[in-house]
Order: structure tokens, then sequence, then C-alpha cells
């Protein structure tokens, strides 16, 4: 686990949202501090991509804060959160097809400098941190999926976002291309940038690169701790496998 | 190399166009003022319509808010500042447009594109009637002395227009409204204020499009509200641009110079076919035909078409090159 000093990064604050009668999230509470790398998991429909776009300004809470670095983004919109230091991927990925796949990252790296040059550059570098610099003058959208997951990272990892929320980027990958996704992932940390993933059944990528768990289930956080303590928690395997679970 | 290669084929096209006017008939260099009218207006839509990828359908507003300005001020405080006066009319009018239309997305935007345009016809033609004259027309002061000199103020509008619009178009702010044509979303994740860029794209479009209309006034001596407000005007614009490629730089010349000579030579070439009727109506029939085949099977456009080619050529050479490198 990672040293918490000071206040955290971002603090998701006793938050409610509804839609129609059926709550997504229920009074969710949770925090992350520099540095660290925290994953949201659940089963289908639980609430985590709800949460994700709460936090990233696309859905707005009903009740409760969303603050980062101490001041509340609640009600703003999603440019000016990303503006804050927020980056996001989407879970249906969302290259923009008709650009090229360098010209995908040098978009991102515009939010920091006007100068194309340099903006090129910089999106040089994360190509080729991201094993995406083969394929740099292809369309986008031409892609395979596992290229355009990590063609999503680096174009958020390009606007040097503090935190960046990774919604489901190992899903539908082989074992192979998730492997290469964890290295990219803890090279991100390495990077200093905070980190909440969000992934359901590659257990084994929140294994290895979180600090902590989060379990949410029908909207409610269930659960909270490390890996192991979350994994061998009986109301988080009741929640992912059923009730009356046979062992 | 590569970027003095790039200059070669403008630069050639500009001496010729230099060169045309001592070399063409009046008839010529006014097919050529058309040429260059539309292909202006063209690069201006291009902004909005090809790189933000907002399917406007009503430009003719902008088109005759500025020709209108032009044809009503040049005789009271002198051809230029009436000229810019038309440039800051059209300008100011898309503010309010553009905070109406863009509060629609996709086909909901473009339908409302077509009714401004259209209430802006019926205004001119009816309730503004004192002003306008209505389809009876209304008088316009020439620019220029001699009918000639409207190929100059004509290419010289379309290389102003071409500038701004390169400019933008392969800056930070071209990437940004590419992004936004391509997922809005997505756009604002990495830091785009969305509604902004697209009015400002629309601001600078309508801009130059009213320009476009105050020449297009002034060389035709007078207009009335059908001439400038018209959907025929709206649909040119958009179908060169669509035809030369929508989001490319040289798309709407392209586009234009193939219309224009296409349907000269179809008005000619059918008059005095009996069994058509009135060719200047089968020629509209095929010019309609031609963008139901390019919207069908060549969507890019001839520009957009060519350059993926290019692109997918050199990305594949790429990708082996590396390949084989043992990557």
């Amino acid at each position: 686990m990672s040293n918490h000093n000071g206040r955290p990064l971002l603090e998701f604050d006793h938050v409610k949202k509804h839609f129609g009668g059926l709550f997504v999230t229920n009074d969710v509470s949770f925090s992350i501090h520099e540095g660290e790398v925290l994953f949201i998991i659940g089963p289908n429909g639980a609430g985590k991509t709800t949460i994700f776009n709460q936090i990233t300004g696309f859905v707005t809470p009903d009740e409760g804060d969303i603050r980062f670095e101490g001041r509340s983004i609640k009600g703003l919109r999603p440019y000016q959160i990303a503006r804050r230091g927020i980056g996001r991927t989407f879970q249906i990925v969302k290259p923009l097809a008709n650009m090229t796949v360098l010209d995908n990252v040098v978009l991102g790296a515009f939010a920091h400098t006007a100068s194309k040059h340099q903006a090129r550059k910089e999106a040089e570098e994360i190509l080729a941190l991201t094993g995406l610099d083969r394929w740099r003058d292809m369309l986008a959208g031409a892609l395979p999926l596992a290229a355009r997951k990590r063609l999503e990272i680096a174009r958020a990892l390009a606007t040097r976002p503090k935190l960046i929320l990774l919604d489901e980027v190992c899903a539908g990958l082989t074992p192979t291309e998730a492997v290469e996704t964890i290295q990219l992932l803890k090279q991100l940390r390495d990077r200093g940038v905070s980190a909440i993933g969000g992934i359901e059944h590659v257990m084994r990528v929140v294994m290895e690169i979180s600090d902590r768990v989060i379990v949410i289930h029908h909207g409610q956080k269930i659960a909270e701790g490390t890996p192991q303590e979350v994994t061998s928690n009986p109301d988080v395997i009741e929640a992912y496998l059923g009730s009356k679970l046979e062992v | 190399m590569n970027r003095i290669r790039s200059w070669i084929l403008p630069v050639l096209a500009l001496i010729v166009f230099a060169v045309i006017p001592f070399t063409a008939s009046f008839y010529y260099q006014q097919i050529f003022f058309y040429i260059f009218l539309f292909a202006g207006v063209g690069f201006a839509w291009n902004l909005v319509g090809g790189y933000a990828g907002q399917l406007s359908l009503g430009h003719a507003a902008f088109f005759g808010i500025g020709a209108y300005t032009y044809a009503l001020l040049a005789q009271h405080i002198g051809v230029w500042p009436a000229l810019l006066a038309a440039a800051v009319l059209s300008t100011v009018s898309a503010a309010p447009i553009g905070l109406i239309c863009f509060r629609l997305r996709g086909p909901y935007f473009a339908l409302a594109t077509i009714a401004v345009a259209q209430l802006l016809l019926v205004l001119a033609t009816n309730q503004f009637k004192d002003l306008t004259q209505g389809a009876a027309g209304l008088l316009v002061q020439g620019m220029v002395s001699d009918p000639s000199l409207y190929y100059w103020v004509a290419l010289g509008f379309m290389i102003l227009a071409f500038a701004i619009t390169a400019l933008l178009a392969t800056s930070k702010t071209g990437y940004y409204l590419m992004a936004i044509r391509e997922d809005e979303d997505t756009a604002q994740t990495v830091t785009i204020n969305t509604p902004l860029y697209k009015l400002y794209a629309l601001l600078v479009s309508a801009l130059l499009t009213g320009v476009g209309g105050a020449i297009f006034a002034a060389n035709l001596g007078t207009i009335q509200p059908n001439d400038v407000f018209s959907g025929a005007i709206s649909n040119q614009v958009v179908f060169l641009s669509i035809l030369g490629g929508t989001g490319t730089l040289f798309g709407p010349l392209v586009g234009a110079v193939i219309l224009e000579f296409a349907s000269d030579w179809l008005k000619n070439a059918l008059t005095g076919v009996a069994w058509l009727g009135d060719p200047n109506a089968f020629a509209f029939f095929l010019y309609g035909l031609l963008i139901v085949l390019v919207v069908m099977f060549m969507p890019a456009g001839i520009v957009g078409t060519l350059t993926k080619w290019w692109k997918g050529r050199v990305a594949r050479v790429q990708s082996q090159r590396t390949t084989a490198a043992g990557v």
C-alpha cells in the first residue's frame, strides 16, 4: 500500500443517484490518494460505470459531493473536469475512427500545448510507451480491439492526467494481451498517475496491481480492502456467485 | 522535400488561375467567378460541415444576410465598408443561430439549419418587403468598375477563405473540430469545450459565407430573396463539398470546378435535344443523380477517397517494414 499523506486526491462522498425508482449509486463513499491504484469491482449492472460517469461529469449525482484535490467538481461539465486532471477511457471504446492513431494521441497532448510540434513529440513518446507506434499512421477505426483499448489509455495519458479512470480496459482481451495491459498500468503508476480501474472478470489484473479494492453490488459498497481481503470476504463471494454458495 | 512537393500543385493552380482571364472569354471568366466564389463558400462550410461534422443545410442564411447587408448599405456607406458590414453582420447573426441549432445533434441539427434559412427567406420576401423590395428585387451597387474584374475579387476571396480554413484546420483547432465530429463525449474527456468550438467554427464560417454572399450580389447587380436565401444555395455549397470531399483541405475547390463545368457543359449539350424538354430541368436531374451516386459509392468524396487510399498504402508499407524488422 502507498503512503497516505494529507488529504485524498479524489473523494467520493456519500453519493446517491437514482434513475427512476432504481438507486444506481446508493450512498457510496470512497477516496483515492496520490499514487494509489484503486479498483472498483462488482457484477454486471452493479453501477461501476455510473460511478465513473459521475466522477467525469457525464452524470450528475443527486446527493453527496465529489471533490478533486479538495475542491468540489460536482456539476462541472466533462471538459472542465478533464481540465482539472481527470482522464478516462470508455468501456465501449470510442476511437476517433477517421483519425490516425498518432492524431488520436496528438489530440490529447493539445490539452496542455498549442504547439503542433510539441504535441506530436509527446504523442510519439506515448505511442512508444504504449506499444502503439507500429500502427501510428493507421486509421484508429482499423485497429484490432486490444490496440484500440490501449489507444484509449494513450489518448487519456497524453492529456497528462493526475488521475485516470480505466473502464474495463481488459475486458475482451486474451490473457497475453491482458498481461501487456497490466505492464502498461504499472508504468502509469511509475509515472505518478493515480488510477481507478473498474474491471469485473479479469481478476488477475485486479489482484496484481491494485493497492485497494472496493466492491459495488446493487449500487452499494459492500466491501473495501486489499485484494486478498476482498476476495475472501463472504459477502463478495455471494454477490459474485449468487446466494447459497456450496463450497 | 515533402514540404516543397505539397506546394507544387497549389502554386501551379494559382499560375493557371492568374493566366485564365487574359485568354478566356467573359463567359468563361464568369464560370470561373462562380467556381472561385462557391469554392470559397465551400471552404467556409467545410469548417462546420466537414471538419466539425455538423451538417449545416442552411448556409444560405449567412450568404443571404451578407448579400442583403451589402446590397442595402453599399450606396450609403461605400462599397468596402458595406462589405465589412456584411462580414460583421453575418458573423453576429451566427451567434444566436448557433446557440439555437447546436442544442440539437445529428439530423435534428441539419433540420434546424434548413428551418432558419427558410425562415429568413420568408421574412426577406414578405415581412421586410419595404427594405428588400421582396420578390421584385433590389439593385446592387457594383464593387469594381469593370465586370471582368470580379474574376479577381472572387479569386482573392477564395484564397482568403482557403488560407483561413487551412490555418485553422491544420492547427489545434482543426484537431478539436475533428474530435467533435468523431465523438463529442471523447472530445470532452480530452478537455475540449465542445459547444464553444462548434460555435467558433460556425462564426468563422458565417463570416466568410457572408462575404461570399456580398460578392455574389455585387456581381449579379440585382438580387431578390430567392437568389441568396434559397435551398439551392445551401445545397450547392454542401454538394460541392461532398463531391470534392468533406473535411479535406482542397475538396471544395475540386468539387466546385467539377460541378460548375459539368452543369455548364450539360446545359449546352442538352439544348436542342427536343425530347428532353427543358434542358435546365434535365441538368438538375443529372445533378441529383450524381449526388446520389457519390454519396452511395464515394462518401469520402474525390479528395477524401484518394487520401484514404494513399494513407492506407503508406501505413501498410510501414507496418510491413516494422514487422520485417522483427518488431
